[in-house]
């Protein structure tokens, strides 16, 4: 009997709490749909820098002052920040090769830094459209005080074409995922969100068809 | 199981009974009283059409979608009214020569305004418009001296209401089918209103 | 270099195309049975056809000019004040009025419906009297010398029988975020900049009334549902304007004029109302106005950056908060809005945007002022930032990306500088 009625206080628990969360999780869907468009903004706006910073079309001078602009897309603004308690440098950013198979990570400032100065006479950095990125869902990361972090990734697809004067060229298609850092903020006129970019993983870089 | 055991469960199963008995009780009530003060004049059979459909007043209608079994008290005056006073209401301008105004209905239309006032078509929407409710004509439909609701139409914007007895919005409908028809039982009352004239013109020539 | 950059910037002057796109929008938010729905209406036809068509027309050096009323002060003297009021300085300017409330028509002849099918608009109130027909605010807007003007009525074109014929105003004039695709940009600028003439537009036709779709919710819904909640309820036509700017100019592939578009726009709604709400609409030839009435065209305009920023700070009022919308919020919302234009315009020289990032932050701007991104179509704050860092980022806009800023709201500090600011960003897709 005992066993009995405890089976049914359980049950009729979890029925209240799964009715509460199917509930909560359909008011804030609509939510969480819009700044994860942001995220996608934001990452092709950081593509966009990519592709200035490395275009030969501007002035080095010009370049250096888009890096400095671009930094503060990032958490930290480029710079060290503190995640879980551990100080961390900066933002990172792995860049590959179709000619081996090391896997460089490099400081996101120094990442662009490279840009500005490639030793190409031509090159292009296409990424992919808006509405072609993906982005997963959140994972919360950490709470303080009315402060809420989540993070999520957004997946895309970069194609760099580097030509020099004597007529080589490199070309690759890589694919890359970036994490974003969501934080929300619970304030009197509701829930507010930033958003900052992280550290660049590539996933597989191959060659491409320029048809493509 | 033993005696003891079934007893204990049958208890169990009377507990919970009653205390559904005593919270769907309370909702009930609390939802007859929180209106009945602004409400008491309109009790509306929950199975009813008028029930079912479009109401100004949203918290009337819910106290009486939950009041089964009670007299339709809209029905009823429309049912058995004894008689109807007719008032013609927004003039138009060109209408200079408006002089009758108020008039009783002849005893002979009651069943043609019973008939068309109890038309299933009216009672059917009342869609969200651009256009302000004016009304054209307005019918007191009076059961006895204490006992009568008022019918508006507004022909051009193809909506009619009921008001009680202090002149508040009870409910409103579309009525799209039966406007015209309406509106030409309404010239039958008052054949010399010009007003009614134009609008029937231009509804019938668009 | 810092000081020759300033320098440079005060005493370069920046030749800029002076047209502009003037917005009189006038949307009931009051009325106890559309009132809510209409606010819902209002956040749609800014985020999904006001703020693009500003952002494509900003691409060709439109500047934008919007007035919004809303609230209380929707109201048949500012609606007349509003449009005799309105300066045009360029000929290539263009004009959209849009209202959305109650409208009504008098009971007339046959002949008369013939010849003016169009509505009078009640303006948020109930006295006959003041109703503003809608030929009378097109007739108006025609006559000002701009390019084009659009004269948009959302409204019923129902009989009201004791609605009297106007041809104008009774009383006296003194007693009241998002993305587009350079496909949709084309198309909206061939829409405003290849029309002269002026356009008059309703929602329904003569005898019929104007209605609301369901977006969300249970179907069928009950009245009672649907007075409970306004927000899945919106406007026929606002709504088909703004389907058809979100799910059908990204991939329209043939020229787009002003009777394609309406005659869309007419059709969508005709069909999915089954044909009991059936908009109309006409499109004129430009009106042969007098040579002495002509608006000249302004001279390349001379604007001096420091002058406007100068002017735009001294709206500023200490500790209060200016949001669009409110009174004597248009000069403000508009000076901002069109400084940010500047600012993400890569036509001109980085030198001199750079210039205008360190003029908006030194002059307007408090320090660690904060600035909030809203969403397309609605008051969700989806990103914050500093806006020293966010002003950077609008001086550079790679590639263009940006492509309009729209400012709703901000708030002033005790020194008359900007400590919190609202805005929605537009980028280009491709």
């Amino acid at each position: 009997m005992k066993v009995i009625n405890n089976t049914l206080k359980l049950a009729l628990m979890l029925i209240v709490i799964m009715a509460y969360s199917i509930s909560a999780n359909a008011q804030n869907y609509n939510q969480e749909e819009k700044f994860l468009q942001r995220v996608k903004e934001r990452v092709k706006l950081m593509n966009d820098y990519v592709s200035y910073m490395a275009s030969k079309s501007y002035k080095k001078d010009t370049k250096k002052y888009y890096l400095k602009k671009s930094l503060p897309l990032f958490i930290g603004n480029g710079y060290e920040y503190e995640e879980n308690g551990v100080t961390k440098k900066g933002v990172t950013m792995q860049t590959t090769s179709v000619n081996n198979d090391k896997v460089k990570t490099t400081l996101i400032r120094d990442y662009f830094k490279h840009l500005v100065g490639l030793p190409y006479a031509i090159v292009d950095i296409k990424s992919t459209e808006i509405a072609d990125m993906k982005v997963s869902g959140l994972k919360k990361v950490d709470s303080y005080g009315n402060k809420t972090l989540y993070t999520c990734t957004c997946q895309y697809v970069q194609y760099f074409i580097g030509g020099y004067k004597d007529g080589y060229f490199y070309k690759d298609k890589t694919t890359k995922r970036i994490v974003c850092y969501v934080e929300t903020e619970e304030t009197e006129d509701g829930q507010e969100y930033m958003i900052k970019l992280g550290d660049v993983e590539a996933i597989h870089t191959e060659d491409y068809n320029i048809k493509e | 199981m033993n005696r003891t055991d079934i007893r204990i469960k049958k208890i169990k199963l009377l507990i919970a009974a009653m205390l559904l008995l005593v919270v769907s009780c309370n909702a009930f009530s609390n939802q007859l009283d929180s209106k009945s003060a602004q409400c008491d004049t309109v009790i509306v059979r929950s199975d009813s059409i008028i029930a079912q459909n479009g109401s100004v007043d949203s918290l009337c209608v819910k106290k009486i979608i939950c009041a089964n079994n009670v007299k339709d008290s809209i029905t009823e005056i429309i049912l058995n009214f004894k008689k109807v006073e007719c008032k013609l209401q927004g003039k138009n301008p060109k209408d200079t020569n408006r002089i009758e105004v108020k008039k009783k209905l002849p005893r002979k239309l009651n069943e043609v305004l019973r008939y068309i006032l109890l038309d299933e078509d009216n009672y059917k929407s009342n869609d969200i418009v651009y256009g302000a409710f004016s009304s054209t004509i307005r019918y007191k439909i009076i059961q006895s001296r204490r006992i009568y609701v008022y019918a508006e139409f507004d022909f051009g914007l193809r909506k009619w209401r009921i008001l009680n007895s202090k002149e508040e919005v009870l409910f409103q409908w579309d009525i799209k089918e039966n406007n015209l028809q309406m509106l030409r039982f309404s010239r039958v009352v008052f054949p010399e209103d010009e007003t009614l004239k134009i609008l029937q013109n231009n509804l019938k020539s668009l | 270099m810092r000081k020759f950059l300033i320098l440079f910037a005060i005493i370069t002057y920046m030749f800029a195309n002076a047209q502009t796109i003037h917005w009189l929008t006038f949307i009931d938010t009051t009325d106890p049975n559309v009132g809510q729905i209409d606010v819902y209406g209002r956040q749609m036809l800014y985020g999904y056809f006001i703020n693009e068509v500003n952002a494509a027309l900003g691409i060709k050096g439109y500047k934008s000019d919007i007035q919004d009323f809303y609230g209380p002060r929707v109201t048949p003297e500012n609606c007349k004040d509003a449009i005799e009021m309105l300066k045009i300085t360029d000929p290539d300017d263009i004009i959209v009025f849009y209202y959305i409330g109650h409208g009504v028509r008098p009971a007339t002849g046959s002949d008369y419906i013939k010849r003016h099918p169009y509505p009078q608009m009640c303006l948020a109130q109930s006295d006959e009297s003041k109703y503003i027909p809608l030929e009378w605010v097109d007739e108006q807007l025609s006559s000002k010398g701009a390019r084009l003007s659009v004269t948009i009525g959302m409204c019923c074109n129902s009989i009201g029988s004791n609605v009297s014929v106007k041809d104008e105003p009774n009383f006296s004039p003194n007693y009241g975020a998002t993305y587009l695709s350079s496909n949709k940009i084309r198309l909206i600028q061939e829409l405003f900049m290849n029309t002269e003439g002026h356009i008059i537009a309703t929602s329904s036709s003569p005898t019929q009334t104007s209605g609301c779709v369901q977006i969300a919710g249970p179907q069928p819904c009950h009245p009672i549902l649907a007075m409970q909640n306004p927000q899945w309820f919106r406007d026929w036509y606002s709504f088909a304007i703004c389907s058809f700017f979100q799910t059908q100019m990204d991939n329209y592939n043939k020229s787009l004029d002003w009777n394609d578009f309406l005659y869309i726009i007419s059709g969508f709604v005709d069909t999915n109302t089954h044909g009991a709400q059936t908009p109309i609409y006409d499109v004129y030839p430009p009106k042969v106005v007098a040579s002495s009435q002509r608006t000249k065209p302004a001279a390349q305009q001379r604007i001096d950056i420091e002058v406007q920023i100068n002017n735009t700070q001294k709206k500023q009022v200490q500790n209060e908060t200016i949001q669009k919308g409110d009174k004597d919020s248009r000069d403000w919302i508009n000076e901002l809005t069109n400084l940010l234009s500047t600012l993400i315009n890569v036509s001109l020289a980085d030198s001199d945007r750079q210039a205008l990032e360190m003029r908006l932050n030194e002059n307007l701007f408090a320090k660690n002022a904060v600035v909030r991104f809203l969403a397309q179509g609605s008051d969700d704050v989806i990103d914050k930032s500093e806006v020293s860092n966010w002003l950077g980022i609008l001086a550079t806009n790679p590639n263009g990306r940006i492509i309009k800023v729209i400012v709703e709201e901000g708030t002033f500090d005790a020194n008359n500088k900007i400590k919190t600011l609202k805005v929605r960003e537009i980028y280009k897709q491709k």
